[in-house]
């Protein structure tokens, strides 16, 4: 099963959910991967400490004009669904943050003058943290596309495993691709106004995508919370679980440590979110 | 005077047309012969329903047509590097100008070069 922790912002305590989860899960006896695919600030690895056993550079095909003969025909950016090229009289402009590297039109060129080279985007780090693999990926910094990077972090998930996916804040493309394959989605939010208001429109993304969520609600006495239970209870969306802040989590957070060694109810609030996520669904899907 | 010239229009066919505010969002393009050789072209922007690259979109329509300058309120960074590439001159037009407008101060020169920025 792959259950996928997002967030409509960063910063509402994404990353404290996932890491406990995969953590207790592995504690469980459970055989648990945590991905982390938050690839412009990829943080588990602060609170797993994990041995990285494997670490490689992800590249992906652009579309390169090396040499011979453009003759400016157009064919390529006709082709191009992304407007990712460009047709000058004799040469191409290619603009990589565009291209969604389908090789496309390399393959259409009449006079086949374009290749594919690679081209760096990040690093994907394999390793283990006790019982639990770990694997996250890092996008490079100006690096304007990170899609093909989360896509290459969730295709090393062993299927028939426990997943837990620690995804991009927001509803970007990046959070699209990370609930890709999802089969449980928890969306951590906190009570404030400009948290429902993202909170709604992750809610959004999930619906689009058929993905049954779940909210988290963490430091639940941070503002006033009716607003937010109010919508989550028309909505129908469930509350797995929801606690009050203390101190003592933001010290541990703050440590760069797992929170639930030391703070007993919040370990136990989590092994209950365990529980409920591992649980069959109300609705009959599994 | 040679070349063409292009100006994102909205509401409006000829020269009476008004200048819409970005290149890649425009509904359409008036591209007008300088040397008046060829009755002025109205362009639909097809691509302005594009998700992204719409900008790009719009610049490879207007090269294809041959154009040599483009007088627009904003240009979008990717249309602004495209255009570029493709050698056209660009200038800046206050917005809410009629096409015939725009052409004229062209004509007298008074119309704003868009510079290069340099980050
Ligand atoms: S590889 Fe695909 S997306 Fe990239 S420029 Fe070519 S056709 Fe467009
Ligand atoms: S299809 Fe090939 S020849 Fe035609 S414009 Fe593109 S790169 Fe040049």
């Amino acid at each position: 099963m792959r259950l996928v922790v997002a967030s409509g912002k960063g910063g509402t305590g994404k990353t404290l959910v996932s890491t406990h989860l995969a953590w207790l899960a592995a504690e469980r006896g459970l055989d648990v991967t945590y991905a982390d695919v938050d690839v412009e600030t990829p943080n588990g690895h602060l609170f797993l400490a994990p041995v990285v056993e494997r670490e490689h550079r992800h590249t992906v095909l652009l579309p390169s004009l090396p040499f011979g003969h453009c003759t400016g025909c157009g064919v390529c950016h006709d082709f191009c669904q992304y407007n990712a090229i460009l047709p000058l009289p004799d040469s191409v402009l290619i603009f990589p943050e565009l291209c969604h590297n389908c090789g496309g039109c390399v393959r259409v060129c009449p006079p086949a003058v374009l290749s594919e080279v690679p081209h760096e985007v990040g690093t994907v780090r394999e390793g283990r943290a006790g019982n639990l693999r770990f694997l996250d990926g890092r996008v490079d910094v100006g690096e304007p596309r990170a899609t093909p990077l989360i896509q290459e972090v969730l295709r090393r998930i062993d299927a028939g495993t426990l997943a837990v996916v620690d995804a991009p804040p927001g509803t970007s493309c990046n959070t699209t691709a990370a609930l890709s394959g999802a089969d449980r989605v928890l969306l951590v939010t906190e009570p404030t106004p400009f948290g429902l208001h993202d909170l709604r429109l992750a809610l959004q993304l999930c619906r689009t995508a058929g993905l049954p969520a779940g909210v988290v609600i963490n430091r639940a006495d941070l503002g006033d919370d009716r607003p937010l239970r109010a919508f989550l209870e028309a909505e129908r969306v469930p509350v797995r679980a929801a606690w009050r802040y203390d101190p003592e989590l933001a010290v541990a957070v703050a440590r760069g440590e797992l929170a639930g060694r030391r703070v007993p109810w919040f370990r136990d609030a989590v092994e209950h979110l365990l529980d409920a996520c591992l649980a069959p669904q109300e609705d009959g899907r599994s | 005077m040679n070349g063409r010239l292009a100006v994102p229009v909205r509401d409006g066919v000829g020269l009476q047309a008004r200048l819409d505010r970005q290149l890649g969002r425009a509904a359409a393009f008036v591209v007008v012969d300088l040397d008046g050789s060829v009755e002025p072209v109205y362009l639909i922007n097809e691509g302005v329903q594009a998700e992204q690259g719409a900008g790009i979109g719009a610049a490879a329509l207007l090269l294809q047509h041959g154009v040599t300058a483009v007088a627009a309120e904003h240009f979008g960074p990717k249309a602004e590097q495209a255009l570029r590439a493709g050698g056209a001159a660009l200038y800046t037009a206050p917005g809410g100008l009629t096409v015939a407008e725009v052409l004229e101060r062209f004509r007298a020169g008074t119309l704003v070069r868009h510079e290069l920025k340099v980050y």
